[in-house]
């Protein structure tokens, strides 16, 4: 149960730039990013070029939460200034991030991080979310996957059973 | 006596403590410092520097401070500057300064100036202070920079390189899940200076007059633009084949970065999964029963009991010739060899 106090934060990526750099102060502020509530974009990424087409010719990607840094096609989109992405069909490449808060059994920090960068064929007409779940308990586990939303199937990585 | 004020004083400790627990969150004080804006010389036109509009939240900031510090520059849509600029997707400013493009581009738009935006970087270094479990105080010194290139469409060269940085100290308390931190502001710092060095900049250029810009952010990756250019221009046939070709290499390159190390350092598990892709071809690779033999024995002798079966009926597979190969590879088998080998595979199947 998190009752707010006041959040002010200058930019998400201000978080972001921390996250990556220092384990204590990631650990800090991560908390503060869960109890400040994250904040995520519902702007959509046209990342091809040429005219906007319709979403039957595209595919869209999502961020699905706990997901905060990502890369498609060597390109740097953050949750922070897009919710979506649109792109072209065909193999792309992406690079993802997640973060999760953990037992200090598994991680001293008490928070544990895990990266994917994995190529996927994406279909016109498909929405996919980037995905990142974990396991608890004994034999820990992240699992990080590309899903498609319609069909539920993961296309690359290996999803959480 | 002294016992029940004891149980009394941890009773009222707990009830206070399940009191406040609900009562948890963060109190950000930002409080500004100052900047420091010099001229540079870090950008190197190539082929990997991307023009893009993915900094979204950063390019719509910088273009606010500037139009407020020059009212007389008016702003093209950055979405509509890249797809103008970019019609094939190459997305590279190395592309953009060939005269044709630029001079298509300036007249197209009516603009003259485009300025690109690196991401903000920001530094910490390290921190002071302590941090025990439910219980921390600490201080972080932190840099930003923000640099800027602002190029002359019109006459294909570089006004200038601007550079923006500030320091400042982050402080931070935190008691159990509250979090009391100053923030120094070097990022906003950073942005409203560069920008305003950029408006003065332009305002010196224009001669006070009026100035169509463009502000988008410059990006340096090895392989953007190559895969949405070659998504547009292909047949649906010709994509799917070279999707899949690119694919199965993206993957092996994956299996290659996570499991090669693994199999090399005796992971019995990892030799196993070696043992599959060889086994099967999987990726592309050219499928070698040999091989497979190798990293399945390997697996076997690091006592891997699923690879057993596997094992035995891939002998049955193996002509004597190949089985006596297969033994003499196993014998001189050495760590350094699956990335080789599963790289000679694919090379073997383009050929």
């Amino acid at each position: 149960m998190f009752i707010m106090l006041q959040c002010y934060t200058s930019s998400q990526k201000f978080l972001y730039f921390k996250l990556a750099t220092r384990s204590v102060i990631t650990a800090v502020i991560v908390v503060l990013v869960s109890a400040c509530g994250s904040y995520r974009s519902e702007y959509v990424y046209k990342l091809y070029p040429g005219p906007e087409l319709p979403d039957s010719d595209v595919a869209t990607l999502k961020f699905g939460g706990g997901v905060y840094a990502v890369e498609i096609d060597g390109l740097k989109v953050t949750s922070a200034d897009y919710g979506s992405v649109k792109l072209l069909p065909g193999v792309h490449t992406i690079r993802w991030e997640s973060m999760f808060i953990v037992s200090v059994m598994v991680n001293a920090s008490g928070f544990d991080r895990a990266e994917a960068d994995k190529a996927a064929i994406l279909s016109a007409g498909h929405t996919y979310t980037l995905e990142a779940d974990r396991t608890t308990g004994h034999g820990y586990r992240m699992y990080l996957w590309i899903e498609d939303t319609e069909t539920g199937e993961a296309v690359a990585g290996v999803r959480k059973p | 006596m002294r016992l029940m004020k004891k149980r009394r004083l941890r009773l009222a400790q707990l009830l206070s403590g399940m009191l406040l627990l609900p009562i948890t969150g963060c109190v950000v004080v930002p409080y500004p410092v100052s900047h420091e804006t010099a001229l540079v010389d870090e950008f190197e036109i190539n082929d990997q520097v991307h023009v893009t509009v993915g900094p979204r939240e950063l390019i719509e900031e910088v273009s606010k401070h500037i139009v407020k510090h020059n009212p007389n520059i008016e702003l093209v849509d950055p979405l509509l500057f890249r797809d103008t600029a970019f019609p094939s997707g190459n997305w590279s400013l190395q592309e953009l300064m060939k005269p044709e493009n630029r001079t298509r581009v300036a007249e197209q738009l009516d603009m003259q100036y485009l300025v690109l935006l690196t991401t903000v970087l920001v530094e910490t270094g390290e921190e002071e202070g302590f941090l025990i479990p439910f219980l921390g105080a600490m201080a972080v010194p932190e840099d930003s920079t923000l640099s800027a290139l602002i190029i002359d469409l019109r006459q294909g060269s570089i006004v200038t390189q601007l550079s923006a940085t500030s320091s400042g100290k982050g402080r931070m308390l935190y008691y159990v899940i509250i979090i009391v931190a100053a923030d120094p502001m070097t990022e906003s710092a950073v942005i409203s200076g560069l920008s305003e060095s950029i408006a003065e900049t332009l305002a010196a250029e224009s001669h006070s007059g009026r100035l169509r810009i463009a502000i988008l952010a410059a990006e340096t990756s090895e392989n953007t633009g190559e895969q949405t250019s070659a998504a547009t221009l292909l047949s649906p046939e010709e994509l799917e084949k070279q999707s899949k070709k690119r694919l199965f290499e993206a993957k092996l390159n994956n299996e290659i970065g996570t499991y090669c190390p693994r199999a090399d350092m005796g992971d019995a598990d990892a030799q196993k999964h070696i043992g599959d892709l060889f086994y099967h071809g999987i990726y592309g690779i050219k499928r070698d029963l040999i091989l497979a033999y190798v990293w399945y024995s390997l697996a076997a002798m690091g006592e891997n009991k699923e690879v057993t079966k596997q094992l035995q009926s891939l002998v049955d597979e193996l002509s004597p010739h190949q089985a006596d190969e297969a033994v003499r590879q196993l014998v001189n088998w050495e760590p350094g060899q699956c990335e080789r080998e599963l790289n000679n595979a694919i090379l073997e199947e383009n050929e």
